[in-house]
């Protein structure tokens, strides 16, 4: 069984191996069909010049030289020599092999493709051969894994850390090549997979025995020597790759001559007099023996010829203009050395993966107008028109979507018409429709509205000051409404008055099976020490279903000036509502309706929009008459107007009184926030049993959107918290986090 | 793996430590600067013919976007440090170039020259008829494309701009006036004039077209125009008020970008962010309040010439419109202009956090009565160090306080004769428009070089007549202080030879234009070989509670013992 699972993974290794190869010919066959240089290779090229750096480049010239020939080379002998001083002829056998093999690979690859080296920005590293695959990629690539796994062998380990390490050592060398610009990014990438292959190939015949009995010296001393000899070989590679001194001109003029060939060879002319002179540069730099201004004068040397069919491939040095040295660098260079390193991987994510996609994307979208068509298709009518999204979350209760469709300013700008709706899968549904109309020449309007609202998630908590827990039910409410109303003053007038007629056609349902039936008459929602309990000779039980007729006036006035009542004042509030029943069932029902609210306000900073307010709000509600007063006639509190901490209605009473402390302040443009406080509560008839201690608390900040998008519509959000009484402790309760808009459910 | 590990542990965490050390050694060592031998580079050559590169398109909402929020996040990983400018001279000046030609950066210029700015006259050429070629004419900024038929046969094509309703004549008084600045500047920049016509003058061409919003091109009809100039303001005798922008030179390649380099230009060399034209006009934006300066109010075009078709880019400034004070219909908006990036998270998070406690100059500004066209731009809240464009810009994110320093000295020739003729250009129908305007650009001039003038020191100009150097003090010679409120420190140091001498108090000069002179030391002229004579020069000025910045004059004597000045440094410089 072992043995078919090891004979399973060769085979499986000899494909991945095998497909790895042909996929670095197969890309090579496909990378030379696009005009060279592949835009692909230009692109990583032209953003490595962009991150050349003086101290980048010592060290990158340092790594490259692990991937040379002085270095592999006498590494792979140390190997070889370590392996037949051990007696693992085989090892040695291997290692020469494969080695050779690496060899013949490289040139004859080069040799066949025949791919010119990049010329994007010069450095100081000197390439000789062509440059497909690349030879230091493939070469340390494969001797590393060599000496790693022969390693293995004569130490008898099964331990993967020396190839890692291998892994670790030969990649920086590979991403060195394209640093240095001597390579495009395809000649390194495929350096590697040949690289996988022929590691491959070691990993087969260098398989890791019983341990070989040392019959020399230890493991250690072969390991230290191994370092040493990398040691010397890179020192000994650094010297022989600097040229003599007297060789430096005559290098500098043949690389010069074979940028004069290849612009002769496109019959670009020359200038000889740009040549000449730079090449006097050359002289001079060679002369100094300074390899840095040899290399900066080799590039004004290509600079002084015709551009190539590639601008890309001209030498982009910046001309020398303030006449200093290039700075040495920082000490910050150094120390933020490593921290750059570490955030590398995360910048090429953000970078690569993040920015560049989306910068693709977005880019598209703006030049193909995509936001125009989709903005025609929802506005219209210079924008007086169009269709905004609707939609609301938390609450404790399923989120709702749904569109908006308005158009304003029509008649000359004296009628405002919208419809929307929303909702929710299954039986959730809110549709409302409103039409305003500007009286000419006077400051009043006609408001007409009609709506239905229906849903299924509602929480009966039951009637009191102290609902308990055990009376949550849901049940669900259908409401249908006709409002016609008669507005006089604007919005910026300092007093004004609405008076509409309702019509409200009120049914609800409680949850079947649920384990309390809220809506029947038999509740079992009475507590003994509930002294508001459902059922009580005032107020109707949940379930009973109305149709109500109602006429209300509501007045203000406010002594802040401005449309945006930004600035410190008074506003008095009031309301007075009457309800009568509508139809044989509902005859004798009867229910007054009043309140009042005073409110005062303070510009803190004075002309500054940052406002203190306080409000003062109490509210009643009585039966005229003999009739139960039902549920949805009662007070309640608790959602988006008052004690904002608590769910929708999470308070039902005879009568409520709410004191609010609120601060707003601009966070934005188009945003306003704001911080509140507030305590209250609800009572029995006419305010009888209020206590101070019975007052429970709500506080909360949100954000909320001012001045943007439709004057009807504002989008809020904010985090609130409720609290139990105070002779209960004032214990937070509730926490609740909603968002939505203003318009729907 | 852990025989491994404890190698590192144990060696190579030493021998890292040890490289480590020696890497900061090194990078402790410095000396004074070495100028080379060259002459001060006045002119760079980024005109060499090249193939005519693509026409680049930029998307201004991603623009936005990726500049706020997605650039300075990736960036932020980087660890980027700041670099000093990389166009620069020995002198800290900006070489001639495709981008920048050196105007007020090195020499006065007459008022009425700075008020002709890029035009060849100060009038628009009477021609009788402008022929509609195309327009835009949804939108907040309706324009057309006309062709201005000349006496002689000759066809010259503007782009028509017009007011909006809210602050008529800023837009096109702006547009005129930041032509102008940004030209004397040095950038180049359109030709703009102030026209009043009457709108019969338009002709609709036959070929007319219009694009909608979703770039299609369609007809231009005479209700197409008339829509257009729907809520255009006219004069009591009906006629027209409009800025005409002649078209650039050069075919169109779209905007350039305030980073990187364009990659299919090979004399685009310096990254953008680099180069201190760029980085130092955010102080002129600052100066008008230019919000809107980002890489779509830029421009492209390729000048070739005959007989190849080979050419290079010319780089150009253009759509000032939004300078002095534009508002735009969210009152919330309009006043943050300078103050904080349109959409700033940073102001928008310490705000919320601190429910709105900290006093935010947005909230303070108004808008006077004698003026309401110039909307929230005055001088009061200005701060120069403090302003802000609509949203980041590479280019003046990287702007040093030399980038700044540089920008200064060319605002700071603006006299207020230069800024009167300014004014003048804008053509304004009342005389209390002309008052403000030019109360504010000499107040936020003020405030400009009483900033930076401060953060560098302001001794310029410099040139050597036998063994003596002589530099202009800019504060005193422009007219920004009294040469009675300052004193002047000399001393002498050599690039070859250790120490320097110690401060030498210079007194006031003589002279009350606000020129100084400095003899040099009667044996500097035996230095000729042996190393630069650096000339230490500061001012201190009555009122300054910071140390004084000097700033350092660096001779060279050839063989006969003559001086030239082969560079400047100023402190805030390398050393």
């Amino acid at each position: 069984m072992a043995e078919q699972r090891q004979n399973g993974v060769n085979q499986a290794g000899w494909i991945v191996a095998s497909a790895t190869l042909l996929a670095s010919f197969g890309l090579s066959g496909l990378w030379f069909s696009y005009p060279n240089p592949m835009p692909l290779d230009m692109y990583v090229l032209e953003g490595v010049r962009r991150l050349q750096n003086p101290l980048l480049g010592v060290l990158m010239e340092a790594i490259t030289l692990l991937g040379s020939p002085y270095t592999l080379v006498p590494m792979a002998v140390a190997a070889i020599g370590a392996a037949a001083y051990r007696k693992d002829f085989r090892g040695a056998a291997t290692v020469a092999g494969l080695g050779l093999l690496t060899l013949a690979v490289n040139l004859g690859l080069k040799g066949y493709f025949d791919r010119p080296r990049p010329e994007v920005f010069h450095t100081y590293v000197e390439p000789r051969l062509d440059s497909f695959p690349s030879g230091h990629a493939l070469g340390s690539g494969s001797i590393f894994a060599l000496v790693a796994l022969e390693w293995r062998r004569l130490r008898g380990t099964v331990s993967s850390a020396p190839l890692w390490v291998a892994v670790a050592l030969a990649a920086p060398v590979g991403l060195s090549r394209i640093y240095l610009g001597v390579h495009w990014p395809s000649d390194v990438v495929a350096g590697w997979l040949i690289a996988v292959w022929l590691g491959y190939l070691g990993h087969r015949y260098l398989p890791v025995q019983s341990p070989v009995r040392p019959s020399g010296p230890s493991g250690k001393v072969g390991l230290v020597s191994l370092i040493v000899a990398i040691v010397l070989t890179c020192g000994t590679s650094a010297w022989a790759q600097a040229p003599p001194e007297g060789q430096t001109a005559e290098r500098a003029g043949q690389f010069a001559n074979r940028v004069v060939s290849r612009a002769k060879d496109q019959g670009r002319a020359l200038r000889d007099q740009a040549r000449a002179a730079a090449m006097t540069e050359v002289e001079d730099a060679a002369g100094r023996a300074d390899n840095r201004a040899r290399a900066e004068a080799e590039s004004k040397l290509v600079r002084a010829y015709e551009p190539k069919g590639s601008p890309l491939q001209d030498d982009r040095s910046p001309e020398d203009t303030d006449g200093l040295p290039d700075p040495a660098p920082e000490v910050e260079d150094y120390l933020l050395a490593v921290p750059r390193g570490i955030l590398l991987p995360v910048y090429l994510t953000t970078e690569y993966l993040v920015r560049w996609p989306l910068a693709q994307l977005f880019t598209a979208i703006e030049r193909y107008h995509v936001i125009e068509y989709v903005q025609g298709g929802l506005t219209f009518a210079d924008g007086n028109a169009g269709f905004q999204p609707l939609f609301e979350f938390g609450g404790g209760r399923a989120g709702s979507v749904g569109l908006r469709f308005f158009y304003d300013e029509l008649a000359d700008g004296a009628l405002d018409f919208s419809i929307g709706a929303s909702g929710w899968p299954q039986r959730n549904v809110a549709a409302r429709g409103n039409l305003v109309l500007d009286v000419p020449n006077e400051r009043s309007q006609f408001v007409a509205l009609a709506g239905f609202k229906r849903r299924d998630d509602y929480v009966y908590y039951g009637v009191g000051s102290q609902p308990s827990g055990r009376a949550e039910s849901r049940f669900e409410e259908q409401t249908a409404l006709g409002r016609l109303g008669w507005r006089a003053g604007k919005d910026s007038d300092p007093a004004g008055a609405e008076f509409d007629l309702n019509v409200l056609d009120r049914k609800v349902r409680c949850s079947p099976g649920a384990a309390l039936d809220a809506c029947g008459p038999d509740s079992e929602f009475e507590t003994p020490d509930d002294p508001y309990p459902v059922g009580a000779s005032d107020v109707a039980p949940l379930g009973r279903d109305y149709l109500f007729g109602r006429s209300r006036l509501h007045v203000y006035w406010d002594t802040r000036p401005t449309e945006t009542r930004k600035d410190s004042g008074i506003r008095l509030e009031g309301f007075g509502a009457l309800g009568v029943g509508i139809g044989a069932e509902d005859q004798d029902l009867s229910v007054a309706r009043y309140g009042a609210e005073v409110s005062g306000f303070v510009d803190l900073f004075g002309k500054t929009p940052r406002t203190l307010g306080l409000r003062l709000y109490a509210e009643s509600a009585n039966t005229l008459g003999d009739r139960q007063i039902p549920v949805g006639e009662l007070v309640a509190l608790g959602g988006a107007e008052r004690m904002r901490g608590f769910r929708e209605n999470r308070f039902r009473g005879r009568s409520s009184l709410v004191a609010t402390l609120d601060y707003r302040y601009p966070v934005w443009s188009f945003f306003e926030g704001e911080v509140f406080f507030e305590v209250g509560n609800v009572f029995s008839e006419h305010w009888s049993d209020f206590s101070f201690g019975g007052l429970r608390g709500s506080a909360g900040i949100g954000l909320r959107t001012v001045d943007m998008l439709s004057r009807h519509l504002t989008y809020d959000i904010n985090l609130a918290v409720g609290t139990a009484t105070f002779d209960d402790g004032f214990a937070i309760t509730e926490f609740r986090i909603n968002a939505g808009t203003n318009w729907g459910f | 793996m852990r025989r491994l590990s404890s190698m590192i542990s144990t060696g190579t965490g030493t021998l890292l430590a040890a490289l480590w050390a020696g890497f900061v050694l090194i990078g402790c060592a410095s000396g004074p600067p070495q100028f080379s031998d060259s002459d001060v580079v006045w002119q760079v050559n980024d005109q060499r013919p090249i193939e005519k590169p693509k026409s680049r398109w930029t998307p201004k909402y991603w623009d936005a976007v990726d500049a706020t929020l997605f650039r300075p996040l990736t960036r932020a990983f980087r660890l980027e440090t700041p670099e000093p400018a990389k166009n620069v001279n020995a002198w800290g000046h900006v070489p001639n170039s495709s981008w920048y030609t050196n105007r007020f950066s090195t020499h006065s210029i007459t008022p009425d020259r700075v008020a002709r700015g890029p035009c060849e006259s100060t009038d628009m050429p009477r021609g009788d008829e402008w022929v509609i070629k195309g327009g835009k004419v949804g939108g907040n900024n309706p324009g057309f494309i006309i062709e201005v038929h000349q006496e002689d046969g000759s066809t010259t094509n503007y782009l028509l701009k017009f007011d909006g309703e809210l602050q008529t004549e800023r837009a096109t008084a702006a547009d005129v006036i930041g032509s102008k600045v940004y030209w004397a500047a040095g950038f180049e920049a359109p030709c703009n004039r102030v026209v009043y016509f009457d709108s019969d003058r338009l002709v609709i061409g036959d070929d007319a077209t219009k694009e909608d919003r979703v770039g299609r091109e369609t007809p231009l009809t005479r209700e197409d125009v008339k829509k257009a100039m729907k809520h255009t303001p006219r004069l009591d005798d009906g006629r027209v008020r409009a800025v005409a922008s002649k078209f650039l030179p050069g075919e169109p390649l779209g905007p350039f970008s305030y980073e990187g380099t364009r990659r299919d230009d090979p004399n685009d060399v310096i990254p953008h962010e680099d180069r201190r034209e760029l980085r130092g006009s955010k102080v002129i934006a600052a100066w008008l309040n230019h919000f809107d300066a980002r890489e779509q109010n830029t421009y492209t075009s390729f000048i070739s010439g005959p007989p190849s078709q080979k050419g290079y880019v010319q780089h150009f400034m253009l759509d000032f419109g939004d300078c002095l004070g534009s508002r735009w219909p969210s009152d919330g908006m309009s006043r943050r202009f300078g103050y904080s990036w349109y959409v700033d998270g940073a102001d928008m998070l310490v705000d919320f956090m601190t429910l709105g406690i900290v006093p935010r100059p947005w909230h303070k500004v108004r808008t006077y009565s004698e003026a309401p066209i110039f909307g929230y731009y005055d001088v009061k809240h200005f701060q120069p160090e403090t302003w802000k464009a609509g949203y980041p810009n590479m280019a003046f994110r990287h702007m040093d306080d030399r980038d700044a320093f540089w920008a200064t000295n060319i605002i700071s020739r603006f006299s207020q004769e230069h800024i009167r003729h300014l004014v003048e250009a804008a053509k304004f129908t009342k005389s209390s428009y002309d008052r403000y305007l030019e109360r504010v650009l000499v107040g936020r001039r003020n405030k400009i070089v009483e900033h930076y003038f401060r953060q560098m020191s302001p001794l310029v100009d410099p040139r050597v007549r036998g063994s003596v150097l002589c530099v202009d003090d800019a504060w005193v010679a422009r007219g920004y202080g009294a040469v009675d409120d300052a004193f002047y420190d000399v001393k002498f140091r050599s690039t070859r030879t250790e120490g320097d001498t110690s401060w030498e108090n210079l007194g006031r000069p003589s002279n009350s234009q606000g020129r100084l002179c400095v003899d040099l030391p009667s044996d500097a002229a035996t230095q000729a070989g042996r190393g630069d004579l650096v000339v230490h020069l500061r001012v201190r000025r009555t009122d300054q509670r910071d140390p004084a910045r000097d700033a350092r004059f660096y001779l060279r004597a050839d063989d006969t013992g003559s001086w030239r000045v082969v560079g400047i440094t100023r402190v805030g410089d390398r050393p």
